[in-house]
């Protein structure tokens, strides 16, 4: 009853035409950068700032979250038409969902995405209302130890899911770890592997190198055989998924909206581990006919619903504890205080109006989404029919211009460039980049807390088996790494006796 | 999208301003304020309140413009140190500014004589916490049980180099533990672990720490004025929980680069203290947890020379300069 009269408290400032009326902008905008590549929500966020001080503070804080999921749909929009993952967390949905636009079936990957994101996005709204404040209490049970084995599960996954040799798999995720140790060292800020830049203390940008490998690196490939990007060769670009996509679809969104909203409560790689964590479980259950990365439905279907779902859920630390879990949030979290509002455990109790009232934007939002996206769809698969001449120097222009506004930086340009060549040469290689970005994200955060917890237990590496929830994420990182191994040992086995 | 829009503009404008070739009343055109940090933390709030409150008062355009790189926000501060010293280009940081080049190698800018000191602008104290689950009420009372069982006791800082890091170096030495501190990349993941129970000491902005105080999520134990903050009144100072009386603020100050163009000099060091004397500033900085500290030029170049000699004495005695 509580919950009821919150929701309809919510609501009642969710339909403010105002609120409605910053709903569909931020949303709106959200979907255009979400469909620029280079263009993140963070960055977006960032230059509204100023803006939304004259705006109520749930209003402000309506917009901006509609960016923020705004763009989750709109990024996976490039990654499935242009193979340009927009966000880090639709860099699973290209590895199928290009495929699927290449089999000419781009319309259906991208109302699958759209009903996959919807749905998530329906359930994980209706989770936050009904458990936000006890769901907090998850995130506060994660300490180093327990990150450092999500990681190494998070990087396991990325293996065992991605096509292709598993040698090459695991040098992937290696080069990424490496990229991503450059910048400073998280516990005596000392300058690695920087090359004496300045610009790279910090740390190499996962947009430029995902821009690099993915946008720039296919381009080049392109480059060889011209015109190959419009050669689809299907007589109709359908978008209403067959009766049997629906059958095939459902499963895999669910199971994508659980891993999601459950994932995302977790500081840091929220949205895209749950992206990353659902495709690999949809390998292991789902059996599609063209197989994983030949363009299967489930690919598209799964990620998509998870990462929606987790974009939604990561607003729970922000909301109930005032802890922002990534760099998105931490824009929330300033836009609040700009407000004059200190985010913090008692947000809910002292500004009820702003919490419940974003809670029920974003479902108000969500529909909107929808019913903006179904539409768009027949024109965003024409960009296809677009001669590849026109298209090229448009991906390049784009991804420069994201890349320069990440710092206002040549540095990025050149930066661009580089991860460009050798996404091209990964390409010819056969290797695939996804596992490289895995690494480069999840490698930092699982460098930081491995030497947190080694830290805080005075260097004895027992802490990690002590814990139960991190031994738990640990035995099933030993679990994926047997189901992949086994086969193959098996396979070995069997060839040995046939000689 | 729109920091590309401003960089067009601003190009647009200094092209527009060069073809004049004519040097109007300062400010004729936006003037920046680099924030070396990307949006949304403390000092890009204090900025932006500050660019609202200078852009009202005048109907001149100031700018945030977040440069965001290298440790303590190196590389935004090295742009303002090459930039031209017309006063369209200003820095806004904040005290760690001034301990950078004590901890860091290779920063390539003098803080006291590479640049124009024009005014100081906030200042607030650090809130001292525990986990509630502790049993000590002061300082004295924490460091003791330290003592008792140095295994149990970890200490955290939000950033490597920091107000609150130094605080806490501090109170080490004052305590004579020697507890090493973790260093975390912001007070959002420092804070989680501190109410998750995975640290047990922080010194950290009133701004980030006194929510989950209020809320009885973290305990407090001192707070590092001399005299109580009026946001809490509740908590002791340093002195009170039992240790000897500390000061460590985190302040925040405007500077330019060196040989700034003395007309644009005295017109932002005019407008700077009306901004920041008022009571509307001072209103808006509540939320930060900070109060005004008006400093002008004179004053705030003292001011970074002390605490320069100060915060190196500590870094030498803690000896966490990096190799």
């Amino acid at each position: 009853m509580e919950t009821l009269n919150a929701l309809l408290l919510g609501l009642d400032q969710a339909i403010l035409p105002t609120n409605l009326f910053w709903c569909l902008m931020g949303t709106l905008l959200g979907t255009l950068v979400g469909v620029l590549p280079g263009l993140g929500p963070a960055a977006t966020m960032a230059i509204l700032l100023p803006f939304t001080i004259g705006l109520e503070p749930v209003t402000s804080l309506i917009m901006m979250a509609g960016i923020y999921y705004g763009a989750q749909y709109g990024g996976s929009t490039t990654a499935i038409l242009l193979n340009l993952p927009g966000e880090a967390s639709s860099v699973v949905t290209a590895i199928d969902g290009y495929k699927m636009a290449r089999n000419g079936r781009a319309g259906v990957a991208l109302s699958t995405a759209a009903i996959g994101s919807f749905f998530a996005g329906t359930v994980a709204t209706l989770l936050l209302a009904l458990f936000a404040p006890s769901l907090a209490e998850i995130g506060l049970l994660f300490g180093p130890a327990e990150y450092f084995s999500l990681m190494i599960l998070g990087l396991v996954a990325s293996i065992v899911l991605s096509r292709g040799s598993l040698p090459k798999a695991l040098a992937m995720v290696f080069i990424g770890i490496l990229v991503g140790l450059v910048g400073q060292d998280v516990q005596t800020a000392a300058p690695r592997f920087t090359l004496g830049f300045q610009e790279m203390s910090s740390g190499v940008s996962f947009v430029v190198v995902a821009m690099g490998l993915f946008g720039i690196g296919e381009l080049i490939k392109d480059l060889e055989t011209p015109e190959s990007r419009t050669a689809i060769n299907a007589p109709f670009f359908s978008m209403i998924p067959s009766r049997e996509d629906w059958r095939r679809m459902i499963a895999p969104i669910l199971r994508g909206t659980g891993v999601g909203s459950v994932l995302g409560l977790l500081p840091g790689g929220g949205a895209l581990l749950a992206a990353f964590a659902a495709y690999a479980i949809e390998k292991r259950v789902a059996r599609p006919p063209e197989g994983f990365g030949g363009g299967a439905i489930e690919g598209v279907a799964s990620p998509e619903s998870a990462n929606n779902a987790g974009a939604q859920t990561s607003f729970v630390p922000l909301l109930t504890l005032g802890l922002p879990a990534n760099a998105v949030m931490a824009l929330m979290f300033g836009a609040l205080i700009m407000q004059g509002i200190a985010p913090g455990p008692t947000l809910i109790s002292e500004h009820p109006d702003v919490f419940w009232g974003v809670i029920v934007s974003m479902w108000v939002g969500n529909v909107m989404l929808l019913v903006l996206n179904l539409p768009l769809i027949g024109i965003w698969t024409r960009l296809l029919t677009m001669p590849f001449h026109y298209l090229f120097p448009a991906i390049v222009v784009f991804c420069s211009i994201g890349a320069f506004s990440l710092s206002n930086s040549v540095f990025d340009l050149w930066l661009l460039g580089a991860f460009g060549v050798a996404g091209y040469i990964f390409a010819k290689l056969d290797c695939d980049p996804a596992p490289l970005v895995m690494g480069l994200i999840l490698g930092p955060m699982m460098e930081e807390n491995f030497r947190r917890a080694m830290f805080l237990a005075r260097g004895n590496p027992s802490i990690f088996v002590d814990r139960p929830i991190s031994a738990g994420l640990l035995v099933l990182a030993v679990l994926a790494i047997a189901m992949v191994a086994l086969p193959k040992i098996k396979a070995v086995r069997e060839e040995a006796f046939q000689e | 999208m729109n920091r590309f829009g401003t960089a067009l503009l601003s190009l647009s404008m200094t092209l527009l301003a060069a073809g004049l070739a004519k040097a109007d009343d300062y400010p004729s055109r936006p003037v920046s304020i680099v924030v070396p940090y990307p949006p949304g933390g403390a000092v890009d709030g204090v900025a932006r309140v500050l660019a609202t409150a200078l852009s009202v008062k005048t109907g001149k355009t100031f700018v945030v413009d977040n440069r965001a790189g290298g440790a303590g926000g190196v590389v935004g501060s090295s742009d303002v140190v090459k930039a031209a010293p017309d006063g369209y280009t200003l820095l806004l940081n904040a005290s760690i500014h001034v301990v950078t080049p004590l901890i860091n190698k290779n920063v390539p800018f003098d803080v006291v004589n590479d640049f124009t000191h024009i005014s100081g602008i906030a200042a607030g104290p650090l809130l001292v916490t525990t986990n509630p689950s502790d049993k000590a009420n002061t300082l004295k009372e924490f460091f003791a049980e330290v003592k008792a069982d140095p295994e149990s006791y970890n200490f955290a800082t939000s950033g490597y180099g920091s107000a609150g890091h130094l605080a806490v170096e501090v109170l080490k030495g004052e305590a004579g533990v020697d507890t090493e501190v973790v260093t975390y990349k912001g007070a959002g993941p420092a804070l989680t672990d501190m109410i998750g129970g995975q640290v047990q000491l922080i010194a950290d902005p009133i701004l980030s720490s006194l929510p989950h105080v209020k809320a009885g999520r973290l305990k407090p134990l001192a707070v590092t004025s001399l005299t109580r903050s009026p946001l809490a009144p509740d908590v002791p100072t340093v002195a009170e929980s039992g240790m000897p009386a500390l000061e460590m603020l985190s302040w925040y100050g405007v500077w330019a680069p060196k040989n700034l163009d003395p007309k644009a000099a005295e017109y932002l060091g005019k407008i700077l203290q009306e901004v920041v004397t008022s009571t509307e500033f001072k209103d808006k900085l509540t939320v930060f947890g900070f109060e005004p500290m008006y400093k002008n030029s004179a004053g705030l170049k003292t001011f970074v020379v002390d605490e320069t000699k100060r915060y190196s004495e500590i870094v030498k005695k803690a000896g966490i300069k990096v190799e």
